[in-house]
C-alpha cells in the first residue's frame, strides 16, 4: 500500500531524521531518493541574505503540501512519498524542503521526487521573502520554475 | 438587493504589503470577484499591475473563485500574492 507524509514543520527540519523515517517506512524497497531544499547565502544579485521568511497560510498550505504528495504518489510507482516544509524564519544554510519517495525500482522514485519540488516550487502555499542588507525583496517562481512544472502535463 | 458595505478582505505575500494583512472596501454587496478586483486597482491604482496578474488567485472558505463568482454579504475573500516553496 502507497503511504503519503506531508508535513509543515514551524521549527528546525531535521533532513536526517526525515531520511530515517523515509528509509524506515521503506523496508522492502529497493530505492529511495530525497531531496533537500536549502536556503541560500546569497540573493541572484549576490547579496548576502540574512533571513528567508516563509509565510504560510493557515489551512491552505498544508492543503497544497498534502496535495502535491497524494498526486506523486498516485502518479509514480512508489511505495512511500514523504514531504516536509518548513515555515517561519530560516537562516541561510537551513534546510527549507525534505522531498523523497520510495519505490521498488529507482526510476519511479527518482522521477518523484523530481516532480514534488517542480510542483512545491510552483504550486506550495507559501510566500517567500528574504531579506537582507539591502532590504526585503519577495521571491517568486521564476520562468525556468514554470516551464519545469509544465514537463509534467 | 445591493447596499454600500464595507467589506472585509485578506491579503497575503506582496499584495499584504499594499494593502495590509486585512483590510475593508467600501462596496456594493453582494458582489462578484471582478468588480472587487476593479475596486481593489481604483482604490490602489499601484496596485493594479500585480491585481491583474493571472497567478494571484482569490478564494473564500479554501476555494478558489473565478471572476464571475458572487462574494456573499459577510464572507471574508483572501487575495494570494503568486505562491512558491521548495
Amino acid at each position: 500500500m502507497t503511504t503519503v507524509h506531508a508535513r509543515l514543520e514551524s521549527g528546525q527540519l531535521n533532513e536526517a531524521a526525515e531520511l530515517a523515517e523515509l528509509v524506515r517506512r521503506a523496508s522492502g524497497d529497493g530505492a529511495i531518493v530525497s531531496f533537500i531544499g536549502i536556503a541560500r547565502s546569497e540573493t541572484k544579485h549576490l547579496e548576502r541574505v540574512e533571513k528567508l521568511v516563509l509565510l504560510h497560510h493557515e489551512s491552505l498550505t498544508l492543503k497544497s503540501l498534502e496535495q502535491i504528495a497524494f498526486d506523486a504518489a498516485q502518479r509514480f510507482a512508489v511505495s512511500h512519498v514523504h514531504v516536509v516544509h518548513r515555515c517561519g524564519e530560516i537562516q541561510p544554510g537551513q534546510p527549507i524542503a525534505f522531498a523523497g519517495a520510495s519505490a521498488p525500482h529507482r526510476r519511479a522514485a527518482f522521477e518523484a521526487a523530481d516532480y514534488l519540488m517542480d510542483r512545491l516550487k510552483t504550486e506550495a502555499v507559501f510566500w517567500k521573502r528574504e531579506e537582507g542588507s539591502s532590504g526585503a525583496s519577495w521571491i517568486e517562481p521564476t520562468e525556468a520554475d514554470y516551464a519545469d512544472r509544465g514537463r509534467w502535463e | 438587493m445591493f447596499a454600500e458595505a464595507q467589506l472585509k478582505i485578506r491579503s497575503y505575500g506582496k499584495l499584504a504589503d499594499l494593502f495590509g494583512a486585512e483590510c475593508e472596501v467600501s462596496m456594493n454587496a453582494p458582489c462578484t470577484v471582478a468588480a472587487l478586483r476593479q475596486q481593489l486597482i481604483e482604490n490602489h491604482p499601484e496596485a493594479a499591475d500585480v491585481l491583474r496578474d493571472k497567478r494571484v488567485r482569490v478564494v473564500l472558505a479554501d476555494v478558489v473563485m473565478q471572476d464571475q463568482d458572487i462574494i456573499p454579504r459577510g464572507e471574508v475573500p483572501e487575495f494570494l500574492a503568486p505562491v512558491s516553496g521548495g
